[in-house]
């Protein structure tokens, strides 16, 4: 019997009046019109749908702002250099932390409960650390650590330049695609209170990025790439099995780092094994047209022997879309923007007598925006970096990059 | 905030040197005899057979492991003090294992070894699953060194085999333990060879050395390590890395720059492995303990 899914409704309301104070707590200047500042929070019962139509309970990370949690968690996104706060605040009914993979965070900060400390129920905190190194990392509850991973509370963590470089003096790509693989024994889900002994949690559900199956075959759930892009598929496993990858040679994949670090020198790669907790920064520049997959065989760690293959779906984008970095007259500027686009390469005001209708995708092809533009230009400056294709009527479609 | 955390983390690690006591300390000088004996071992509630390569003919929980000079031979007297016959076998490419007759003293010679870590043990299933098996290494000696020996037990397997069964392939391996140098967590941190004390702006050395019946896979807290070896993973050296595997027999070194102040957990990231008997924390956790 799950006791967590008979929890008291007016707990719930106690979670969202504690989620509200806290995030009160940390924007004293809320009164001011400040916007609140990131927050994630944490939850117990959360619900998961698996490709066969079937659901689980999570727990897991989500932001204050959205509501809800997700498998896995949000992805963190830092830029290299900076100084963050990470606010977190717990209104679910079990005390928990964050730990953060492979960022080389003080002990105070390392979200251990024995060496560090303990956000408890009701409770807030702020992990405060310098993102010093470009790469990939994780983040996840450290506490009762064997239940609440398969339970979900985990996610990822992307330290990038500004430049859309790999890391100093590395390669430079077009575009990042995360993947976190994980898996989770549906039984446990179901019932994390009765699945003692934790040494024989034995996964049946292999995800990536929570999905699995014809999940993955979604649109916005592939890789899309146009010629001449270069993709930085970052890979992480918070999986209980070993994931081996399996790249097309289409793909040309290159791995240029493991665990936020570049390797001594980088290689071509055709297959490459993830063990639990490790990453690995692959650029793959995928042929014209290319329309595969990277297989994922999820690996019994114990017993070996495949117990389920995923897939990472490619897609292309139409050959005409303008190269990144090929500036005609009717491109748009600057590239890469930070806080304004102008799309139709307006040199200022009435967008170079375009008037019209406005179409930005991001490189999933997933709209980003749609409509006729203010003074001839688009507000980036709270996009997330990366790639995206803009349309002006029946103009030639231009791509350009947003970078904070 | 930042004075509450370093409050309470003072406190526990405080509170954890005095319950865990005083750190007992084993011999790492090269052995002229090494003593195989069977006993038992008991294992957060679990007791099973083990074999043990023992420093002297008193029982010991723990494996030798020992450190030897880079191009000198040596000779080691093995007594096979098991019921059954036995093969003496190195990690070094081209031995061949050396038969250690039940009851009787055999003399092993041991080959001038390049700088590097080396698996020795017993080539027989029966060694292998009790658990007879240590490392060598050669070298690496500019550094403080310490060396973690990985295990996983089955006691049922291993009373099958101890009573002259053979492991059944077909069988699922459900590991109960999981140990580092013999010891579960929280004893781990009572190994002065397997809890890395050393203090900030220094280094060292750590051999890891997969000896049980599964790969395993090790994440660091608060520190990325350097690969200087990696028996089965050749192409990772020089690699900088916070979590690595360790496929099955396989001897790995790394370098460990202690840069920040500390206690930082190392532990298995295959979570079941951090468990005693399925209770968490437990298994294969160590600690960093780096000192101001």
């Amino acid at each position: 019997m799950n006791m967590l899914m008979h929890f008291p409704k007016c707990f719930a309301a106690f979670r969202w009046v504690m989620l509200l104070c806290g995030g009160l707590a940390l924007a004293p200047s809320l009164a001011m019109g400040q916007a609140l500042p990131p927050q994630l929070y944490s939850e117990m019962d959360g619900i998961h749908f698996l490709d066969d139509g079937s659901s689980v309970t999570i727990w897991g990370y989500g932001w204050v702002t959205d509501g809800f949690i997700t498998l896995p968690g949000p992805l963190l996104t830092y830029n290299e250099g900076q100084s963050v706060d990470l606010n977190f605040v717990n209104p679910s009914p079990e005390s928990h932390t964050i730990h953060l993979h492979g960022l080389d965070v003080d002990q105070a900060n390392d979200g251990v409960p024995a060496t560090s400390f303990l956000v408890p129920t009701g409770g807030d905190a702020v992990y405060s650390f310098v993102a010093d190194q470009a790469g990939t990392f994780l983040y996840h509850c450290h506490v009762t650590t064997t239940l609440h991973l398969t339970m979900g509370m985990y996610g990822m963590i992307l330290v990038k330049r500004p430049d859309q470089t790999l890391f100093e003096g590395g390669p430079a790509y077009t575009e990042d695609a995360p993947f976190l693989f994980s898996d989770l024994e549906v039984a446990t889900n179901l019932d994390p209170v009765g699945s003692f002994p934790f040494h024989d949690i034995r996964p049946d559900v292999f995800m990536i990025n929570g999905k699995q199956g014809s999940q993955l075959e979604a649109e916005d759930e592939r890789v899309w790439s146009a010629p001449g892009d270069t993709v930085a598929l970052r890979l992480g496993s918070m999986a209980y099995s070993r994931v081996r990858c399996h790249f097309p040679p289409e793909l040309h994949a290159v791995c240029h780092m493991s665990d936020g670090r570049a390797l001594p020198e980088s290689f071509a790669v055709d297959s490459l094994d993830i063990f639990p907790g490790e990453r690995f920064t692959i650029l793959v520049a995928p042929e014209e047209g290319f329309e595969g997959a990277v297989s994922c065989d999820y690996w019994n760690m114990i017993d070996p022997g495949i117990e389920d293959t995923q897939h990472i779906h490619f897609g292309a984008l139409p050959s005409s879309v303008q190269a990144l970095g090929d500036f005609g007259a009717a491109c748009g500027y600057p590239n890469p923007a930070s806080r304004w686009y102008h799309p139709a390469g307006a040199a200022s005001g009435a967008s170079n007598g375009f008037e019209g209708e406005v179409v930005v995708t991001d490189a999933q092809g997933r709209e980003c925006f749609r409509g006729v533009l203010q003074n001839g230009r688009l507000d980036v400056s709270a996009w997330p970096n990366g790639a995206y294709v803009a349309r002006c009527g029946d103009r030639q479609p231009t791509r350009f990059v947003v970078a904070h | 905030m930042q004075a509450r955390k370093l409050h309470l983390s003072k406190g526990v690690m405080w509170l954890a040197l005095a319950i865990l006591g005083p750190i007992e300390v084993h011999a790492q000088t090269t052995p002229d005899t090494l003593w195989i004996q069977l006993n038992e071992v008991t294992l957060a509630g679990d007791t099973m057979p083990a074999l043990r390569f023992c420093p002297s003919m008193d029982w010991d929980t723990v494996n030798v492991s020992f450190y030897v000079n880079v191009g000198q031979s040596y000779e080691v007297v093995v007594f096979n003090g098991d019921s059954v016959d036995h093969g003496f076998e190195l990690g070094v490419a081209g031995w061949s294992a050396v038969n250690l007759p039940a009851g009787e003293s055999t003399v092993v010679e041991l080959p001038e070894l390049l700088e590097g870590s080396y698996r020795y043990g017993l080539s027989s299933e029966r060694g292998r699953v009790l658990g007879a098996a240590g490392v060598i290494v050669a070298g690496f000696d500019a550094l403080p060194h310490f060396h973690w020996n990985l295990g996983d037990w089955e006691p049922a397997r291993m009373w099958g085999v101890a009573n002259g069964g053979a492991v059944d392939p077909e069988a699922p391996y459900v590991p109960r333990q999981f140990t580092v140098n013999d010891r579960i967590f929280p004893n781990t941190l009572n190994d002065p060879f397997g809890h890395v004390q050393i203090g900030v702006g220094t280094s060292c050395y750590i051999t890891i050395a997969n000896q049980g019946s599964m790969d395993h896979v090790l994440h660091f807290h608060g520190f990325h390590v350097e690969v200087l070896q990696a028996s089965q993973h050749p192409e990772r050296v020089g690699w900088t890395k916070d979590t690595m595997p360790f496929l099955q027999g396989e001897v790995t070194v790394v370098r460990l720059d202690a840069f920040q102040a500390g206690m930082y957990p190392v532990h298995n990231h295959n979570l079941i492995a951090v468990t005693n008997a399925g209770l968490y924390p437990g298994g294969m956790i160590t600690h960093l303990n780096i000192a101001p």
